[in-house]
């Protein structure tokens, strides 16, 4: 059984698959901003019902005697492109009830589920994932100022690999690549912090200045140049 | 782009005598004698070792650490191929710049920002001098580096 270029042994995974891809395209269309909230709600909550349907049967994929790579790759990144349509319309959303800032956190997360979708399987890397990746980038600078990012710089003394928790210096696993649905990240186990910078370009766009001073006693957020208080 | 051609510094000089395989140099010494590396260079490590080949992490008295900086900018380690290493493998290089090229598109994979590279390279040439080789820029003109690397070992050789 296949599902665009993807081999599917059982049964219930090829059906969830299918069906998320339908929602898919029916929830895609209420990620713009004239489209009524209550359709809106409506979407998100398909959309978190499907994507914790999609973590179970991975969960599911994952326990059974024979571990299908691909398969749960796959539905690592079916999860992931929920989480990017999860995030859009949640941006919309916030931004309808006026919270700047969470929507820029729902927009970035949003971003960053494309990544994790495209590094996930080959299915997500082809230019549908791109263009997407592309519209998201789009809106950041359409829909938002620009941002005084920070990065933090900081010396790692040691890490752990988030795969199979050993040194991630002594296991094969690759950061950035996914493992029977398991992404491998560096998890920092002691540390010392050395600077934080601005920069143009962070790897964290959620890492940023909120607020700023005029060297009196205005302090306003840089996202709706509204006054705040101290 | 731009490529640089330096001399090495005092450490790097030192640890390039030293070494006659494939060496991964510290950005830095802390004040305790640990070496500091870019944070890439252990992933760099396994994706050699994944191709066959053995890189090794320089350390000092006190061991080592990694840098990591959240910019999203790719800072490779200073690599130094040994000529224990090149006599052995002919074709390193080809393979270290197709491995370092190879995670340098999965690392971008999907950004949509300014992408940017950098990465040095440590070369002796055919008559034992040694020279670094700085390459900082976008990362579909990194392969471009292998040229240079080759030219600089053939440096005086006819």
């Amino acid at each position: 059984m296949r599902l665009k270029g993807t081999t599917i042994v059982n049964k219930e995974t090829l059906e969830l698959l299918r069906t998320s891809d339908a929602l898919i395209d029916d929830t895609t269309r209420f990620v713009y901003f004239t489209r009524g909230e209550e359709f809106q709600k409506k979407a998100v909550s398909q959309l978190q019902e499907m994507r914790d349907a999609l973590r179970n049967i991975l969960a599911k994929e994952q326990s059974g005697k024979k571990t299908c790579a691909d398969t749960c790759n796959r539905i690592y990144g079916q999860i992931q492109v929920y989480r990017a349509i999860l995030g859009e319309i949640r941006m919309v959303l916030s931004l309808k009830e006026g919270d700047m800032d969470q929507a820029w956190d729902y927009l970035i997360d949003s971003q960053m589920a494309v990544t994790s979708a495209i590094c996930a399987h080959p299915t997500y890397a082809r230019g549908e994932m791109d263009d997407y990746g592309k519209r998201l980038h789009m809106i950041e600078e359409v829909v938002f100022p620009r941002q005084l990012f920070l990065s933090t710089g900081y010396i790692v003394k040691s890490s752990k690999c988030s795969v199979c928790d050993s040194d991630y210096g002594e296991c094969n696993h690759i950061k950035g690549r996914v493992y029977n649905g398991r992404p491998c990240c560096r998890i920092v186990a002691d540390c010392d912090i050395s600077e934080i910078s601005i920069v143009e370009t962070p790897a964290n766009k959620r890492c940023r200045a909120m607020h700023f001073g005029d060297g009196g006693k205005t302090m306003r957020n840089l996202m709706t140049w509204r006054k705040v208080s101290n | 782009m731009t490529i640089e051609l330096t001399e090495p510094n005092g450490l790097e000089a030192e640890l390039a005598s030293s070494h006659e395989n494939l060496v991964f140099f510290p950005r830095k010494v802390d004040s305790n004698g640990r070496y500091q590396h870019e944070s890439s260079a252990i992933t760099i490590r396994k994706l050699l070792r994944e191709q066959g080949i053995d890189a090794e992490v320089a350390e000092g008295d006190a061991g080592r650490s990694d840098i990591q900086e959240n910019a999203f900018e790719l800072i490779l380690p200073v690599i130094f191929v040994g000529a224990a290493c090149a006599t052995a493998n002919p074709h390193v290089y080809t393979i270290l710049i197709n491995v370092l090229s190879s995670y340098i598109y999965d690392f971008f994979q999907g950004i949509q920002d300014d992408k940017k590279v950098r990465a040095s390279f440590v070369v002796r040439k055919a008559n034992g001098q040694l020279t670094k080789i700085r390459y900082s820029g976008p990362p579909e003109q990194f392969k471009d580096i292998k040229d240079i690397i080759e030219a600089e070992r053939d440096d005086d050789r006819e």
